[in-house]
């Protein structure tokens, strides 16, 4: 396709145009990277707090409960938490995930691959990233009025979320908050479709990209689709808080036309369905390309795993009934919606199956990014598994609103997700901030994460199909639970380990930013993609001269190498 | 020698033009998918609380007077039709008739926003407050979803003002104005669908 020069500004000089107001895709990526560890830390408190509660309920929360719930002598109290377990759910999904994988390798990413300057529209990335800033600021805000945050749950259905649910101004600045990120995001999402398909290096087909390109593109579309479904959603629910209006209230005006909390519902999972294939394609399109660079083999049908993901983004569109079949849908729909969400396997197992394939008889170096990768492999798996049994209608109606939902997606979006954006921060490291961070002490990470994952999250399963429900303040007043609290303390105490494994990544993560002397090679990994051919960290430019691409990006293992087992996408595919 | 190097400017100049063209007309048809979501969005909930209600507009409501929704169907329908032939002026490089053209899209679409506000009034006036129920609700909330986004387009037609200088190629100006322009009549076609769901069937 069309390919043109961008032009080169200059470098910019002061503090202020370097790090805060900056149109450098490259500054833009890490500021959403700061910012999502940001929330992720507040995300993950939050988390801490709900699963102290879960396993000690009415015992004060250890060391910093006292100073944040005073008036119960450190006890979270029951509106409390459900305040926070809406305000982890948001947090999590939209503040840190979406910033991380999203905005941050987004950012980052998409031009280096593509052997790209920068992006096509610098200015409307970095009003990108300011609008983000504005609506984290609301969200924050809203922790601090008169009634707390919104405490709906974070897909805040009426009527809950309604004046009649939630009369504090909380739920109000929810709405705004998200929906000011959703003009962000469309934003960032229009800037990502059109620089990959208008600013490839020459010689770069579709297939020859990087499948994290793929993975970040296919979000996009998405994102540019779906976001707005949730803006009008949100939209209207702010019209019924702050107007009056009834979209979302049904009865008592019922003789001049009475709203429908239902279609909320409707709407919030039209969108929300996408939204969690938004979050997981930039983390297996990672995977996908990892996996083959420590490998040191060609990515196993590597073309269908492109095409499978694709087939998934056209399928996420269309199986959002899944979310509600306890809503009393006629059974000729639920059908539907369960066939076509089984439908969804199919590609899934053709990439899955190509990851296998991928690291199959491959010379495996257990690198730090490459551990993550087949962590991704392990939980996707597990959590790709147990979603046919909420897909099932059968099985669906006795596991609704049960911990084992809750065990599901955090395998799918939470463990894989998480996994996969440590895998590509270790990585991309290097070419970030020049300068690598500690192997061992990452590795020491990956296996404490991975057992406390593991722990929370299959425990969570197990007490939900005993039967216990999400968003309980405190579930052992039914008896048939009270022997589940053994169980919930093992999860508890498995949530405080992986979240002291996080505190190994942030110590290593800023003693590799602000104070590692040795600088990072050009190429670490040994890996041929284009950021790779250019210095650590990348300069103000990126690329000199724009590569010419002449093969794939995996280009492994070519018995016709001398000296090396990889090969640059800007050499022709070596011959004997 | 010089004349060749001038030809290669022009010629590196109409590259870089018509790049710019297909790189915002990439932009503008991804960014037209976003917001049609959003009104879609909306009239999926016009046709959720229409087909599931007994009798519409509901009981005790009445249609509204179709006066001023016609109006500003016809102001928004106009002010496409003079866009385009804005377009069309400075194409042919007459920048008086460009002038002239573009001053009355916009003028049409401060129209359009004058019958809005005659239309809300003649509502409270006929007693349809925002709290009556849905029929009324959603009126005012789609129009002024709707207002809002012409008051966005009136703010981007304004930076098509620069085209309207004496002696600009019209070309290094197009993707600007191809642009606006799909946005504005995007906002008409909306317009036209929310007055016949709204005020006709
Ligand atoms: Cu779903």
């Amino acid at each position: 396709m069309a390919f043109f020069e961008q032009h080169i500004h200059d470098e910019p000089k002061t503090f202020l145009s370097k790090y805060i107001i900056s149109y450098d895709h490259k500054v833009i990526g890490k500021q959403f990277l700061w910012y999502g560890i940001f929330f992720l830390g507040v995300g993950g408190m939050m988390a801490l707090m709900i699963r102290w509660a879960l396993a000690y309920p009415g015992v004060a929360f250890p060391v910093i409960g006292k100073f944040i719930f005073p008036a119960t002598q450190g006890v979270i109290p029951p509106d409390t938490y459900a305040m926070l377990f809406s305000m982890h759910g948001t947090i999590m999904i939209f503040y840190a995930i979406t910033p991380i994988l999203i905005g941050a390798f987004g950012n980052f990413c998409i031009p280096l691959l593509i052997g790209a300057r920068d992006m096509v529209f610098p200015t409307a990335n970095m009003l990108s990233f300011w609008f983000a800033v504005v609506s984290g600021l609301i969200l924050l805000i809203s922790l601090f009025t008169p009634l707390g945050a919104a405490a709906g749950g974070w897909t805040s259905y009426p009527t809950l979320s309604t004046m009649v649910g939630s009369p504090g101004i909380g739920q109000t600045l929810w709405c705004l908050a998200l929906f000011v990120l959703g003009i962000s995001s469309t934003m960032g999402a229009v800037n990502y479709i059109t620089t990959i398909i208008t600013l490839r290096a020459p010689g770069m087909g579709y297939f020859d990209m990087p499948l994290t390109i793929w993975g970040l593109w296919l979000t996009a579309i998405l994102n540019a689709i779906f976001l707005p479904v949730l803006g009008a959603g949100l939209l209207l629910l702010i019209f019924d808080r702050v107007f009056g209006t009834t979209f979302f209230l049904a009865g008592a005006a019922a003789t001049s036309g009475t709203g429908d909390p239902v279609l909320f519902q409707h709407v919030f999972w039209i969108f929300g369905h996408p939204e969690v294939y938004i979050l997981i394609l930039p983390a297996w399109g990672i995977v996908s390309d990892l996996l083959s660079f420590f490998a040191r083999k060609p990515a196993f049908g590597a073309k269908a795993t492109a095409l499978a993901m694709t087939s998934v983004t056209v399928l996420s569109t269309l199986v959002y009934g899944h979310h509600m079949f306890t809503t009393q849908m006629s059974p000729l729909l639920t059908q539907t919606f369960m066939t076509l969400t089984m439908t969804i396997s199919i590609p899934s197992a053709i990439f899955f199956a190509n990851w296998l394939g991928t690291i199959w008889k491959g010379s495996i170096q257990f690198t730090s990014p490459m551990l993550f990768s087949l962590g991704v492999v392990f939980v996707f798996g597990l959590g790709g598994l147990t979603g046919l049994y909420l897909g099932t209608v059968t099985t669906d109606l006795y596991l609704h609103d049960t911990y084992f939902v809750v065990g599901h997606f955090h395998y799918t979006m939470a463990a894989s997700v998480l996994l996969g954006g440590f895998a590509g921060t270790y990585f991309w490291m290097p070419k970030m901030f020049g300068t690598m961070m500690n192997e061992f002490w990452a590795k020491v990470h990956f296996w404490i994460t991975m057992i406390g994952l593991n722990g929370v999250f299959m425990g969570m399963m197990i007490v939900g199909f005993a039967g216990m429900h999400r968003r309980i303040y405190n579930p052992f007043v039914y008896e048939f639970l009270e022997r589940l609290i053994p169980l919930n303390m093992f999860i508890t105490w498995s949530a405080i380990l992986m979240g002291f494994a996080q505190i190994i990544f942030v110590i290593n993560f800023v003693h590799a930013v602000f104070f590692r002397k040795e600088k990072a090679s050009a190429n670490p990994w040994k890996v041929g993609t284009l950021e790779w051919t250019i210095p650590s960290p990348a300069p103000h430019y990126n690329f000199k001269e724009i590569p010419v691409v002449k093969c794939g990006p995996h280009e492994f293992g070519n018995p016709a190498l001398v000296g090396r087992d990889y090969q640059y996408q800007t050499e022709e595919v070596a011959k004997a | 020698m010089i004349e060749t190097m001038n030809t290669n400017l022009l010629t590196e100049q109409n590259r870089q033009n018509e790049m710019q063209k297909l790189r915002s007309s990439i932009a503008m048809s991804v960014l037209l998918v976003s917001f049609s979501m959003l009104f879609a969005t909306l009239i999926l909930s016009f046709v959720v609380f229409r087909l599931s209600s007994d009798m519409w507009p509901p009981m005790g409501m009445e249609r509204l007077p179709l006066l001023f929704p016609v109006l500003s169907t016809v102001l928004i329908l106009v002010s496409s039709l003079t866009f385009e032939f804005f377009v069309g002026a400075l194409k042919k490089a007459d920048t008086e008739l460009a002038r002239i053209l573009f001053v009355s899209t916009w003028v049409l679409g401060l129209g359009f926003m004058a019958t809005q506000f005659l239309l809300w009034n003649q509502m409270q006036e006929l007693g349809y407050v925002l709290e009556t129920g849905i029929f009324a609700s959603m009126i005012y909330s789609f129009t002024w979803i709707h207002a809002a986004h012409i008051i966005l387009g009136l703010a981007w037609l304004l930076f098509l003002i620069p085209a309207l200088k004496q002696q600009v190629s019209f070309s290094s100006f197009e993707a600007r104005i191809l642009s606006a322009g799909k946005f504005w009549h995007f906002l008409g076609i909306v317009w036209v669908l929310l007055f016949i769901t709204l005020f006709v069937v």
